[in-house]
C-alpha cells in the first residue's frame, strides 16, 4: 500500500514535470508510460464527470416532473401513495439515474479530490438551465444565463488544477 | 433566527456528508473495474464503508433540514444561501482531507458559488438540481413557491 502510494506520488511528480516540459517547449522527452497512465486517468475522470452530471440533471428533472404529478402526501392514504409512486413512469427512471449519479460521484472520490469533484459537478446547473430553455420551453432569464457563465468560468479554472493532490504530500 | 440555524445545518451537514464520503472512498484505493459482473462487488464494497454510511446519514439530516427550511423561509434568500456549501466543501477538503487547494481551484469555487447563487435565485425550478443528493427534487411539488408553475 505504502509502496503504491509512493509510486503514485512519483507518477504525480513526473506528470507535473511533464506538464512543465510541455508548456515550456511543447515537446515531450519523458517516459511515455507515465504519460499514458495520466492521460488514461484523465479520460476516466472526464467520462465519470460527464456521466455524473448528465445522470444528476436528468434524474432530478425526471423526479421533478414525476413528483409534480403526485397528489399531496398528506391527503393520500400511504399505501396508495406508494402505489402511485411506483406506477409513476418518471419516478423509477429518475431514481435509477440518481443512483447512477451517486455511484459515479463515489467512484470519482476514490481517485480524485473532493475539492475537484464538487465544483466540477456544479456543471449540472448548466445542463439544467439548458434543459429548461430548450426542452421544457421555459424562459431562462438573463440573470440565470449570467450564473451559467460564471459556473462555466469556475469549472474552467478548476479543470486546470491536478485531479488528485493528496498524493503530493510528502 | 431559525432560518439561519437551518441554513447552517444544511450547509455544514451537507459538506460533512461529502467530506465523509470522500474520506471513506479515498481510503480504499482507486475503483477501476466497472464491468457488469464486478458492479455488484463495487457497490457492496462501497456500502460496507462506515464513513460512507455516516456521510449518507449527514446528507439525510441535511436534506431534512432543507425540508424544514422550505416550509418556513423565503426561498429567494434561503436556497441561494445553500450554495455556500461549495465553499464549506472546499474548506473541509483542505483541512480534513489535506488536499492542496491551488488558488486557481479557489477562484473556480468562488465563481461556481456565485454562479449557482445567480442560477438558483432566478431559476423557475430552484430545486431541480442539487449536489445535496438525488431526493432534493422531490421536495419541489409540495412547496408551491411562486414562479414554480409552468
Amino acid at each position: 500500500m505504502v509502496c503504491m502510494m509512493q509510486s503514485n506520488r512519483r507518477c504525480f511528480r513526473n506528470s507535473r514535470k511533464i506538464r512543465q516540459a510541455l508548456s515550456a517547449s511543447g515537446k515531450l522527452f519523458t517516459s511515455k508510460r507515465v504519460v499514458e497512465t495520466r492521460s488514461r486517468s484523465q479520460w476516466k475522470t472526464a467520462i465519470f464527470l460527464v456521466v455524473a452530471v448528465i445522470a444528476n440533471s436528468f434524474g432530478n428533472l425526471l423526479l421533478a416532473i414525476g413528483m409534480d404529478r403526485m397528489p399531496s402526501f398528506a391527503g393520500t392514504p400511504f399505501p396508495h401513495y406508494v402505489y402511485l409512486l411506483v406506477a409513476n413512469p418518471y419516478v423509477i427512471p429518475g431514481t435509477v439515474l440518481s443512483a447512477i449519479y451517486m455511484l459515479a460521484q463515489l467512484s470519482l472520490f476514490s481517485w480524485a479530490d473532493l475539492s475537484f469533484v464538487a465544483p466540477m459537478i456544479a456543471s449540472s446547473y448548466v445542463v439544467t438551465a439548458l434543459l429548461s430553455e430548450f426542452v421544457l420551453g421555459e424562459r431562462v432569464e438573463l440573470e440565470r444565463w449570467l450564473g451559467v457563465l460564471l459556473i462555466c468560468m469556475g469549472v474552467a479554472f478548476v479543470m486546470r488544477t491536478p485531479t488528485d493532490t493528496k498524493a503530493e504530500e510528502p | 433566527m431559525v432560518t439561519w440555524l437551518l441554513i447552517v445545518m444544511i450547509v455544514v451537514l451537507g459538506s460533512a456528508g461529502d467530506v465523509l464520503c470522500a474520506k471513506g472512498m479515498a481510503s480504499g484505493g482507486e475503483i477501476s473495474n466497472f464491468s457488469p459482473s464486478h458492479l455488484g462487488g463495487v457497490i457492496r464494497s462501497i456500502v460496507e464503508r462506515r464513513l460512507v454510511i455516516l456521510g449518507w446519514v449527514c446528507d439525510a439530516l441535511s436534506f431534512f433540514s432543507l425540508l424544514a427550511l422550505l416550509s418556513i423561509a423565503q426561498l429567494s434568500i434561503a436556497v441561494p444561501a445553500t450554495a455556500l456549501s461549495f465553499v464549506v466543501d472546499t474548506l473541509g477538503a483542505r483541512f480534513f482531507l489535506h488536499e492542496h487547494v491551488h488558488w486557481k481551484r479557489w477562484l473556480g469555487v468562488l465563481f461556481v458559488t456565485a454562479g449557482v447563487i445567480l442560477t438558483v435565485r432566478s431559476g423557475n425550478t430552484p430545486q431541480l438540481t442539487g449536489t445535496r443528493g438525488p431526493s432534493a427534487a422531490a421536495v419541489q411539488p409540495h412547496h408551491h413557491e411562486p414562479g414554480n408553475h409552468k
